[in-house]
């Protein structure tokens, strides 16, 4: 009894910021957002951005369908869903247009295409709707920053068989054979 | 209609809300975000045109009356050239170049990319520029006409300015077809509208 009761509080907000890290990490673990994990870590700058505006849009999103969470009517909650998080990627696509402009014509359509990244749909389910306000803020940081070391460790291997180098920084002798296809969006794989 | 208030009210009332979220922060970048544009015309036309040149911005009107943007550089009073816009089909998505050619239509100066998604590690080559890059080929080309445009080959000499072919970057063909055909029809379409003038 007393562990069922215990259970029906849901996760502390400490273990839902850890799971989110590793236990549950949404690139490695859940095989979620698949489609910036394929396309945007050719190198460490765009997976950093791409994993720190997906986090942006996670942490507003699950605050806010936590926030609304008693007023949601059942079979219209995914449509509030997206109603929310298209609203912060709208905001997160606008904030690096206008400070990273470089970054984000060269992340492209990717940063729009954040609205149906189903990590993002999938915690407003699965804890922004059931759980409180701090809940659901520590289990977005969790996953937000989950999914961006996911990005960065892939794009860490990545970056310096394409180009020799990290962070743009080139430290591979001139003799290294750059592999082109590690650039490839098949290179994930 | 009372269910239906009951079951909507919170998408209705969200809605505005959010949109006023957006609109309001779209209307306090959207200054910084044109800037950002600008600044980057501006640069890739003054490392085209050369270091001393200013810019006039002009229009002309094209054969179905649209109006079409163009850039006169000038140096000490004198016309240098020209700098103009120019869209197309690349292989992944749409390419914007500016394109810059001298005040007669003679030689071509160059081309930067504004916008391109073009496969990385092959047709992304298309953007870096300085010398031995592909848009270094394009520097000092003949001007295209009707009857001899610039044309991509798979081999060729790259240093040579003298004739009109353009050697693809390897592994990017239709690339570098995209660009030499965004380059011909910009030039053609430029040089009879702005000579005729």
């Amino acid at each position: 009894m007393a562990e069922n009761a215990i259970e029906k509080k849901g996760p502390s907000a400490t273990k839902s910021l850890i799971v989110g890290l590793w236990e549950e990490n949404a690139v490695f673990r859940q095989l979620l957002g698949m489609c910036p994990t394929l396309a945007v870590t050719a190198d460490v700058k765009s997976a950093l951005t791409m994993g720190m505006a997906t986090t942006f849009v996670l942490i507003c999103s699950n605050v806010v369908v936590s926030m609304m969470r008693k007023l949601l009517v059942g079979h219209l909650r995914i449509l509030m869903f997206t109603l929310t998080i298209a609203t912060f990627v709208s905001i997160a696509d606008l904030i690096l247009q206008a400070f990273l402009p470089e970054m984000s014509a060269k992340l492209g359509p990717f940063v729009p295409l954040i609205i149906v990244n189903c990590l993002i749909i999938g915690r407003a389910e699965a804890c922004g709707s059931r759980n409180g306000v701090v809940v659901s803020f520590m289990d977005a940081v969790g996953m937000g920053l989950g999914f961006t070391l996911g990005l960065c460790i892939l794009a860490c291997v990545r970056e310096p068989l394409a180009d020799g180098a990290i962070f743009g920084y080139v430290f591979m002798p001139e003799s290294f054979e750059r592999w082109n296809v590690m650039k490839l969006r098949r290179a994930r794989f | 209609m009372k269910k239906f208030i009951q079951d909507s009210w919170l998408v209705i009332v969200s809605s505005l809300v959010f949109g006023l979220l957006v609109a309001g922060v779209d209307g306090a970048l959207r200054e910084r975000i044109n800037q950002n544009k600008l600044s980057k015309r501006d640069k890739n036309m003054t490392d085209l045109m050369g270091g001393n040149c200013s810019f006039a911005e002009k229009t002309v009107k094209d054969a179905e009356g649209k109006e079409l943007v163009y850039f006169e550089a000038q140096e000490n009073g004198n016309t240098t050239g020209y700098c103009f816009t120019a869209e197309g089909a690349g292989f992944a998505d749409r390419i914007e170049l500016i394109v810059a050619v001298d005040s007669k239509f003679e030689k071509c100066k160059g081309f930067a990319v504004m916008y391109s998604q073009e496969t990385p590690g092959f047709g992304d080559k298309i953007v870096p520029v300085g010398e031995g890059t592909f848009s270094d080929e394009f520097k000092g080309s003949p001007c295209p006409t009707p009857s001899k445009k610039l044309v991509v080959s798979k081999v060729g000499d790259k240093t040579n300015r003298e004739d009109t072919e353009i050697v693809a970057i390897t592994g990017a063909t239709i690339s570098s077809e995209a660009v030499t055909k965004i380059v011909n029809d910009s030039i053609l379409l430029m040089r009879e509208l702005l000579l005729q003038k």
